[in-house]
């Protein structure tokens, strides 16, 4: 089993949000699991960490926040892209992209 | 932005952030559940997963609000609940910060009316006088009209070359009725280069300003208002000035500020000679260009200047430049006296300070265990210096807020007692910049003597604190600064006692006449009637005769300038001497036969004037002894032969010296008197009186004469209507306004030296009283063990004053050197005097002793069994 490994601030906030562009709104709980999920539980995911990215990303207007109702009727706060979001979704996946391809390049030198 | 308002909606959004997190943890719960967990292993679990709950809540708070400014507000309400708990200490902490703060406060207030603000004109921005520099040094923008001209012709980072020059005090005669009015000679630019217009009719035109152009004069609004009854048909009509019609063209605006003042303007027509330092010159820069780049242009043009007429210099200094300041300068040479109360200031400051510094500690180190829990749950020694620091500010924050009321509260009475001159334009008043240099001051103090507890505090390992209430803190840190306290207030004691012993010297020193009971009546001259010797000469005798009829009147004589003030400045030659070819400065006045008798002042050889000096005999002088002294040495001057450069056109006759007169003061006390001529009237140059303020009728009074002035105005109608009196005043007013710079001088220092010592004594006597605190438990089980109470007190007086000793000799050294800005003030003392110092000394050594006596006699009432069990 690999070690967990800690993600750091930047790689989180493309994970969000990849996440909810492909799932749509979700709640806190919903990210989270859907992150581990993907991950294979490869990532260990502090899931409290979770909460400063999701208000920072908020603040700099990439995603919106509305209290809803969950599955079970219980009330929760969900999330979901927004336009200006989207954008910045494309742009970190294209930098993030040319990052590996640069990287890939170089170990086959 | 949003964060900044989220400070204020914490209680909400810290529900919502719960609702949250609880929902996430409790469906992780549920999952676990699901997967088959016992709810106690599910929550557990679940709890694991999601992480520190507390902390996640404080990293989400840390990213929602401001958690700087949050902490702030936390640190700042617990600080207000400190100091109300603590009532008498925040009050002295309070007052010790407010009167080292209002006291700046209040210097400063004074500094920026007389040296920050700029002038009231549009164009303050942009305008600089042509100053000249001396040797690197800054003197009055005060030229030549040569100068003046070539400046004007060749100065191209000026837009506006303009230029002023007193005008004296002119009679506005209207309806037979003659006023003294002051007037103001300027330039036809003059106003254009300020950035005002006079607001009825126009400026003067350039042709007006040349010697052939028309008499034509510009009105001050309030002349306007009170003589002319605001009617705007003056534009046009001719007003009579000394006889002289001028024709108004121009009144200014009401809110225009004249400086100087000035009734009413007339041109200056400037010639191109030298005609001494009496034409104001200064300018506007061209947008885009510097002061810098302007001074040098004008030290270049100097340099022409002196090529091309050598002659110039030979009279004044041989290094003297020019360069361009900013406006206003002329105010800047009394700065002295400012800058250095600015100082004392300053130092009283650093002393409350200090005593702030100590108290602060003291009670950090009695407050260890609560700082120490603190620590304990968790707050960092950065979050701990911060809660002190809040302390600390709030202390300055409310000490300064009292401060400036206080000074808001004195200015009168710094009004009256400032050491320099103040205007009217810039009154002293507490404004934004004043609340702001306050501000500053305040967050900075509060820095300076915050830091001192929060470094102590920072220091000691917090484990130990928790344990027992720490001993011995050494109150090394304490005694120190108290000594540096001490050390200060010796510094400002020792200047305030060279002031005191200044102004009495001063106070003291022979005068070289008697001005009791000698009345001065000013008048101005300027008239047409008056342009020849022998038109004065008649009016002064008639005059003199009619004024000695009264029989309160004992003497009556004339003179051109007053005693004690300043006379003309002429340049005279001796033949005769090895540097005859040199040119002598000389004071120059010219004086009825009476004059010296009626002053008191004493012939020392040869004769005074008689009424054989008239008109047609020989020209005669008399010198004073510095004159004598200084340009003939030890040969005998009587007989001898002076010349005189005169701004008349034309040159003066060869006077013969027959007598030599006792020194008299000019305004300045504190230096030898100037070398002076004396000349009588009948002999003088015809339209000498054009180049003076006017001439001064003199009266000594036999006894408790009153009244006289009234007389002297009555006689005066009769003789001639059209002469009025410019004003009158006693010559002890004249010696009064003399000292008054050095008696307030003397009287800001002296309080600031009682401020500075009343506050290093509190100083002292906190730190003995923490000193004698610690000690209690030894002190009683020394007196249980039969040591002798008067042994123990003694012991810590002593231990008092020694502190204050090691304070004395920082001071002293301190005082050697710091005295030495006041070496332009004293008089009749070195500023390293001995017994000032030696005295001042033994002052403060007294004081310390008093001092430590309160809190060592409680010794004397110590119960040594209750010490013991005091821990």
């Amino acid at each position: 089993m690999p070690d967990k490994t800690e993600i750091l601030q930047g790689t989180l906030d493309l994970m969000v949000l990849k996440t909810l562009d492909s799932m749509g709104p979700l709640h806190g709980y919903g990210i989270a699991q859907r992150i581990q999920q993907i991950s294979q539980e490869l990532l260990y995911l502090n899931q409290g960490t979770l909460y400063p990215a999701l208000l920072r990303l908020e603040q700099r207007g990439w995603i919106s926040s509305e209290w809803g109702t969950s599955e079970n009727n219980r009330r929760a706060r969900y999330y979901s892209i927004t336009k200006a979001g989207q954008k910045q979704l494309k742009k970190e996946v294209e930098d993030w992209q040319a990052q590996v391809a640069i990287m890939t390049r170089l170990l086959e030198a | 932005m949003s964060r900044l308002w989220n400070v204020f909606r914490k209680a909400k959004l810290d529900r919502q952030l719960d609702e949250e997190f609880r929902f996430h943890v409790d469906m992780l719960t549920e999952h676990h559940l699901k997967r088959g967990l016992t709810r106690e292993q599910a929550e557990r679990e679940a709890r694991r997963e999601f992480g520190a709950l507390e902390a996640a809540k404080d990293a989400y708070r840390d990213q929602r609000g401001w958690p700087w400014l949050e902490d702030w507000v936390l640190d700042l309400r617990h600080a207000v609940r400190l100091l109300l708990r603590y009532p008498g200490f925040s009050a002295v902490a309070v007052i010790t910060m407010a009167l080292g703060i209002g006291a700046n406060s209040a210097v400063f207030s004074m500094v920026n009316a007389a040296f920050l603000r700029q002038v009231p004109y549009p164009n303050a921005a942009r305008l600089v006088d042509i100053a000249r520099d001396i040797g690197g040094r800054l003197d009055s923008p005060y030229h030549n009209s040569r100068r003046y001209l070539y400046f004007k012709e060749r100065v191209r980072a000026l837009e506006e070359v303009a230029a002023s020059r007193g005008g004296g005090t002119l009679n506005l005669i209207r309806n037979g009725e003659a006023e003294p009015v002051t007037a103001l000679r300027i330039s036809a630019n003059f106003f254009r280069t300020l950035g005002i217009e006079p607001s009825l009719g126009r400026s003067f035109r350039q042709e007006e300003e040349s010697p052939q152009g028309n008499a034509v004069a510009i009105l001050s609004y309030s002349l306007w208002q009170q003589r002319f009854g605001g009617d705007p048909g003056i534009l046009g009509q001719a007003i009579d000035l000394d006889g002289k019609p001028f024709t108004a063209v121009g009144v200014m605006p009401p809110h225009f500020t004249a400086i100087p003042r000035a009734d009413v303007w007339i041109p200056l027509r400037p010639r191109p000679v030298n005609d001494g330092r009496n034409t104001l010159v200064f300018g506007l820069l061209r947008p885009g260009r510097s002061r810098e780049e302007a001074s040098r242009e004008v030290a270049q043009l100097i340099g022409s200047y002196r090529q091309d007429f050598p002659g110039e210099y030979r009279e004044f200094a041989p290094n003297e430049s020019a360069a361009v300041t900013p406006f206003g300068i002329v105010q800047r040479f009394s700065s002295r006296p400012l800058w250095v109360l600015f100082g004392a200031v300053g130092l009283i400051l650093l002393i409350a300070c200090s005593n702030l510094a100590n108290l602060l500690v003291a009670r950090a180190t009695g407050r260890l265990r609560e700082i120490a829990t603190r620590a304990a749950l968790g707050a960092g020694r950065g979050r701990i210096v911060r809660q002190l620091l809040a302390e600390s500010l709030l202390i300055s924050a409310l000490g300064s807020v009292l401060g400036l009321v206080l000074a808001a509260w004195t200015i009168p009475v710094l009004v009256r007692m400032s050491p320099v001159p103040l205007s009217d334009w810039s009154p002293v008043r507490v404004d934004g910049v004043v609340v702001g240099f306050t501000t500053a001051l305040a967050v900075l103090t509060g820095m300076v003597f915050g830091l001192f507890p929060a470094f102590q505090v920072a220091r000691l390992d917090l484990n130990d604190c928790m344990k027992t209430t720490p001993k011995r803190a050494t109150g090394r840190l304490r005694r120190v600064i108290v000594a540096g306290e001490v050390a200060l207030s010796l510094v400002l004691m020792i200047g305030a006692g060279l002031l005191i012993r200044t102004f009495a010297s001063l106070v003291r020193t022979p005068l070289g006449v008697d001005p009791a009971g000698v009345l001065a009546g000013r008048m101005s001259l300027q008239s047409e009637r008056y342009k020849t010797t022998a038109q004065t000469a008649q009016l002064f005798h008639r005059g003199l005769e009619r004024f000695r009829q009264h029989p309160g009147v004992e003497a009556a004589a004339m003179v051109s300038d007053l005693p004690l003030e300043r006379g003309m400045n002429l340049v005279a030659w001796i033949p005769g001497t090895p540097d005859a070819g040199e040119p002598k400065l000389t004071d120059w006045r010219y004086v009825s036969q009476e004059y010296f008798r009626l002053l008191r002042i004493p012939l020392l050889a040869g004769r005074l004037f008689t009424e054989a000096d008239g008109p047609k005999a020989a020209p005669v002088v008399l010198i004073n002894q510095q004159f004598a002294r200084r340009y003939f040495g030890r040969e005998n001057p009587i007989g001898r032969v002076i010349h005189v450069m005169q701004h008349t056109p034309e040159p003066d006759r060869p006077r013969v010296v027959v007598g030599v007169v006792g020194d008299v003061k000019s305004n300045e006390f504190k230096r030898a008197a100037q070398a002076t001529v004396f000349v009588p009237f009948e002999q003088a140059p015809d339209g000498y009186l054009r180049l003076g303020g006017g001439v001064h009728w003199l009266v000594r009074s036999r006894g408790a004469a009153s009244g006289l002035a009234a007389f002297m105005q009555k006689e005066m109608k009769t003789i001639d209507p059209l002469l009025p009196f410019v004003s009158f005043r006693t010559l002890e007013e004249v010696r009064e306004k003399a000292i008054r710079s050095d008696r307030s001088m003397m009287i800001w220092l002296a309080s600031f030296a009682a401020l500075a010592v009343i506050l290093a004594a509190v100083g002292i006597y906190g730190v003995i009283s923490y000193l004698v605190a610690q000690r209690t438990n030894e002190i009683g089980i020394r007196i249980a063990l039969g040591a002798s109470r008067p042994r123990i007190v003694r012991s810590i007086v002593m231990e008092g004053i020694g502190l204050a000793g090691a304070g004395i000799v920082l001071g002293v050294a301190g005082a050697l050197v710091l005295t030495r800005f006041l070496q332009s003030f004293v008089f009749g003392v070195k500023t390293t005097d001995p017994l000032t110092f030696a005295l001042a000394a033994s002052f403060l050594l007294a004081i310390a002793g008093i001092a430590c006596l309160a809190p060592a006699l409680r010794i004397a009432r110590l119960d040594p069994m209750r010490a013991l069990r005091a821990e």
